[in-house]
């Protein structure tokens, strides 16, 4: 039977002792939260510039430069993908969808521009565009002479919807104007066209014929969605398929660049996770053992005047229950705010050059991209229910074991203890 | 003197060996109901012991005792607790008053895990700090209260379960002569109108003198009685 009033005493007056208690509790609680927060965020972070454009790889070949910046031409990062590929890649296991576009870039004498074909209704890739139009309106299905621009580069050029635009000799109408930057900085253009056009342009474009050999049903770039568990054995394999010269890029892709210092905290914050968990468990239960220790004499008194084992045991698990989840509430309190203030933090993850290629002849061709990425501080409900019950059941197991070994030794002996 | 009934503790060949070491040798005593027994020696003679083995805080190596006609040589410690909790009392010489209880509280401290009404706890645990003489310290802590006050509040609490008998080690050991004397009183008195059994270790011949008898203690053996 548990009294209330030995409960509240106890607890309110070892002041101290109950400080120490709640305050470590909360700290390893709070510990816990923010660093797995953190490792959780880190992931995310790799994973938002392929995730802001709805893939997690994206297949590229790499190729020659072309012999003569005239017309349309192919960067030497995106060369042909051809249309037996593309069926190759879509069978291997674990790809739910592929989304194909074609990148290239327009040579004529006044200027030069970046162009993307684009299929409409895709799930992943440029067709997101559909989600960043500021003006006129999105590219369908039925569309054939008509072309989509960049917010700001069409400003620059003086463009707005309803004008006129050649490309790769064709005349083309704008529909609307995009702000690519909303959904991602990967496979930017500074115009959009659909797939099909792009296509045509580029298979009787002289300036690829030279070096390439493009069909009207090729492309060379692949947004895949492949499930999350295998994206990684997905890529291994689509480089296989595709040879040394593929490029395939994964969230992994994305932390190697940032360095081996990211990398290396990011590969390792499992273990450190795993060592603070491990810490924070002994800690908790030397200390809970050692509050028990502490009050052996105590526990001698209540022996004595008549208190069995079952009644001790019982106070001192109402005691130490009490600390703990007062520990925990206020360790989650503690582990949220610092999360909230880690979440403050933006890193800059580099988006490789191959990815949104600009002629390094242009002005801004040749800075390297970035993705600023906040970091999102999420606990998952495991990570939650965790931080509650783990320290809650370990505390309350070495209360059990230290209480039940203390009550079972004879009376005289607790009462000697100093 | 008066009113002897029966034997309220008896020990048979009572022994206990730490190692090598045995502090309690071959012991046998009985004690009447209503006595008031002390028992005597130099220090290490194995008083403590003796007490311990007969209030059931400890387990005989040998030998038997009864408290109360019951034989609680092979109770576990579950049972020893809830005997004591209705037989017998004690009073230390160290006092053993919880610190983050208050006078009154910790009076009432044994009947915490028994099932009863707050309000009955605490009338009798007022009733007995009254008896005491400490009514008035009853919102104390014991770090507010004098020896003399903490062990009258330690005698209150022995005497909550209404035991019959009152086991004491030392219990003036700790304390000024004025406040011994006064300890002293309240136990002759508690065993002269309450007719409780106590037995009582001590160094001091004078309290044996007040005592109806004393047993006498030297290297473990009872040589005397």
């Amino acid at each position: 039977m548990i009294n209330k009033k030995f409960l509240v005493s106890e607890l309110t007056g070892h002041r101290r002792r109950t400080v120490v208690n709640i305050g470590l509790v909360a700290l390893v609680v709070a510990i816990l939260l923010c660093i797995t927060m953190l490792a959780g965020a880190l992931k995310l972070a790799f994973q938002a510039p392929l995730h802001d454009i709805g893939a997690n790889i994206i297949v590229q070949m790499s190729g020659d430069v072309p012999e003569q910046m005239a017309g349309p031409v192919l960067p030497c990062s995106v060369a042909p993908i051809t249309e037996q590929q593309s069926t190759d890649i879509a069978a291997i296991p674990g790809i739910r969808n592929i989304s194909r576009a074609v990148l290239f870039w327009d040579f004529s004498d006044e200027m030069f521009q970046i162009v993307v074909g684009l299929q409409p209704g895709d799930l992943a890739g440029p067709a997101l565009l559909r989600d960043a139009v500021t003006r006129g309106r999105m590219l369908t299905g039925q569309d054939r002479s008509q072309a989509l621009a960049e917010t700001v580069w069409a400003a620059e050029a003086g463009l707005q919807p309803g004008d006129q635009v050649t490309i790769g000799g064709r005349p083309f109408t704008l529909v609307g104007l995009v702000d690519a930057s909303r959904i991602s900085k990967i496979g930017t253009a500074n115009l959009y066209i659909p797939l099909a056009e792009a296509q045509a342009i580029i298979s009787s474009a002289p300036g690829v014929a030279k070096i390439h050999t493009f069909t009207p049903k090729d492309s060379n770039l692949l947004f895949i969605q492949a499930d999350r568990d295998k994206v990684e054995d997905v890529a291994a394999e689509i480089k296989q398929l595709l040879g040394d010269k593929a490029s395939v890029s994964t969230p992994n892709s994305f932390k190697e660049l940032l360095g081996s210092l990211v990398s290396l905290s990011e590969r390792f914050s499992g273990i450190i996770s795993t060592l603070v968990f491990l810490l924070a468990l002994l800690l908790i239960s030397r200390n809970a053992a050692a509050a028990i220790r502490e009050r052996t004499r105590e526990i001698g008194i209540m022996k004595a005047v008549g208190w069995t084992g079952a009644d001790i045991r019982s106070q001192l698990f109402a005691e130490n229950f009490l600390t703990i989840m007062l520990g925990t509430a206020l360790g989650l309190l503690l582990g949220a705010m610092m999360a909230w203030g880690l979440s403050f933090i933006t890193i800059a993850i580099p988006i490789p050059w191959d990815m949104a290629p600009t002629p390094h002849f242009l002005p801004g061709g040749g800075q390297q991209l970035t993705r600023e990425v906040h970091l999102q501080m999420k606990p998952g409900l495991q990570l939650l229910l965790s931080a509650c019950f783990v320290p809650l059941v370990l505390g309350l197991a070495t209360v059990w074991g230290a209480s039940r070994a203390i009550t079972r030794l004879q009376t005289s002996e607790v009462l000697r203890y100093e | 003197m008066n009113n002897i009934r029966k034997q309220v503790i008896t020990a048979r060949n009572l022994s206990k060996h730490f190692g090598q070491v045995q502090p309690v040798r071959e012991v046998n005593f009985t004690v009447q109901t209503g006595e008031f027994i002390t028992l005597l020696g130099p220090s290490g003679s194995g008083k403590s012991t003796l007490l311990g083995l007969i209030a059931g805080l400890e387990q005989p190596s040998e030998g038997s005792i009864h408290l109360q006609g019951r034989e609680i040589t092979g109770l576990n410690e579950n049972e020893l607790a809830l005997f004591r909790r209705k037989h017998v009392g004690f009073v230390f010489q160290a006092f053993h008053l919880i610190p983050t209880l208050n006078s009154l509280e910790n009076v009432a401290f044994p009947l915490y895990p028994v099932r009863m009404q707050e309000k009955e706890r605490t009338e009798r645990a007022m009733a007995l700090l009254e008896k005491v003489g400490l009514k008035d310290r009853a919102a104390h802590l014991p770090a507010r209260l004098s020896g003399g006050e903490r062990q009258r509040v330690a005698i209150a609490r022995a005497l909550i379960n209404e035991p019959s008998i009152l086991f004491c080690d030392e219990p003036t050991g700790n304390l000024d002569s004025t406040s011994g004397g006064e300890i002293l009183d309240l136990l002759l008195q508690l065993n002269q109108h309450r007719k409780l059994t106590i037995f009582m270790v001590t160094h001091d011949k004078e309290i044996a003198q007040l005592s109806h008898r004393s047993l006498y203690m030297h290297d473990g053996e009872v040589t005397a009685s």
